[in-house]
């Protein structure tokens, strides 16, 4: 678990690990405000000139607090002197882990604590102040009280984020790349979505325009019956083909034909044996198709 | 906005970024496959048409061949037509083979006999 730290301009003790620090009002200016707006980042945009001429030279942040429907207070604190600050008391970078104001953690109405023997820091009106101790009630010293003290989320530093600021305008520009490449990807994917349906539609269409069987499977399976079946036709009719062109002399005839057990079988009368053999020879030249023609005798 | 809280934007725009990519490939993927499906299914479309248009030609020439030639048999069973023709003389018969050789009929089974001067000739035919 950290430490918790309250930290004044005097602050002597030596810090060794790391540690949340919660500065004092030395630290940073306040302003008690009334805005007819609804949310705290109106009025942060408007901080710079809400404090316009109060403030010394510097690189100052701003921090809102709301306390009531239109009343807001604003802290605007610098982060450069406050290091330069922070330094000067010996307190080492590496063992902040995170920052605080009073103005966040010790925003309870009427609470006072004591700092030292001359000092401590009381809430009034909205605002923690910072005051000599002869002008408090009694109250608990500061060290008590940071020993049970659960610190809000409202941190002003954090060691985990520091360096990163440097990356500000980085990071501004790679959410606007992240950005853009989502919208990109966005669009490829309504796009590729529209393409998809636009192809299932023209489906549909040429299927019930065509009257076409509704699934691909069983077009397919008609399809490819009928490939056989052509393949078969084609086979059967080029083999006819070629038995018909065989020149017949006078007084020469088929007297049987037949397609059978995927050949075809035929009978001819021949005027001599030299013409039967000149036919037996004609038909193994066969080459048109795949269907054996036989001569029965 | 808080340094942080821009990191987490960041973070969650990343993580949104990288599932829209997901996304984007997975939809990608189902587009092509449904692409090749498309061009399969067209050209598988317009086989089958050719097809019916072919067979619709077929049944027209069986109906002028039945028609002309006027068969002595003729029976359909399913798709198959068996016809016989008993009185052929040798111009009628080489004029119908002559037509079923240049038609799209497919022959299933084919039987030709001479008896005396007249030719029979059997038929098994498909549209």
């Amino acid at each position: 678990m950290k430490l918790n730290f309250f930290i004044t301009k005097n602050f002597n003790q030596n810090i060794d690990k790391k540690s949340n620090l919660i500065l004092s009002p030395e630290f940073y200016w306040v302003k008690k405000i009334t805005l007819d707006v609804r949310f705290t980042s109106e009025v942060k945009n408007m901080a710079e000139s809400i404090f316009d001429g109060t403030l010394p030279k510097g690189d100052f942040d701003y921090k809102v607090f709301k306390l009531s429907k239109r009343e807001y207070i604003l802290a605007a604190y610098d982060m450069k002197s406050i290091n330069l600050e922070l330094q000067k008391l010996n307190i080492a970078r590496k063992f902040i882990d995170k920052i605080y104001l009073a103005q966040s953690e010790f925003s309870q109405e009427g609470l006072s604590v004591f700092l030292d023997d001359d000092f401590g820091i009381t809430f009034s009106e909205g605002i923690v102040l910072y005051a000599p101790r002869v002008f408090l009630k009694k109250s608990p010293y500061m060290q008590e009280v940071l020993k049970n003290k659960k610190l809000s989320s409202q941190y002003i530093y954090s060691s985990r984020f520091s360096g990163v600021k440097f990356y500000d305008k980085w990071l501004n520009f790679l959410l606007l790349v992240f950005v853009l490449c989502s919208f990109i990807s966005l669009v490829d994917i309504l796009k590729l979505k529209k393409n998809i349906n636009f192809l299932e539609k023209t489906k549909s269409d040429t299927i019930s325009k065509n009257s076409l069987p509704k699934s691909s499977f069983e077009l397919k399976s008609l399809l490819d019956e009928s490939e056989r079946y052509e393949k078969t036709s084609v086979d059967i009719k080029n083999s006819l083909d070629y038995v018909s062109r065989f020149p017949l002399k006078k007084g020469e005839y088929f007297t049987y034909l037949r397609f059978q057990n995927n050949k075809i079988v035929c009978m001819l009368k021949f005027k001599n044996r030299q013409r039967r053999e000149l036919f037996q020879k004609y038909i193994s030249k066969n080459r048109k198709s795949t269907i054996k023609i036989e001569l029965k005798r | 906005m808080k340094i942080e809280s821009k990191i987490y934007l960041l973070i969650a725009s990343m993580i949104i970024l990288l599932s829209l990519y997901l996304y984007q490939q997975k939809v990608e993927k189902e587009y092509q496959k449904e692409l090749k499906r498309y061009e399969l299914f067209q050209q598988n479309a317009s086989k089958f048409i050719s097809l019916r248009k072919s067979r619709e030609n077929s049944q027209r020439v069986l109906n002028h061949i039945l028609k002309i030639f006027n068969p002595s048999l003729h029976s359909k069973k399913a798709n198959f037509h068996k016809i016989v023709f008993k009185d052929l003389n040798k111009k009628e018969f080489s004029r119908l083979m002559g037509i079923l050789i240049n038609s799209t009929i497919y022959i299933k089974k084919i039987d030709i006999k001479k008896i005396k001067n007249k030719i029979v000739l059997g038929l098994e035919v498909g549209l």
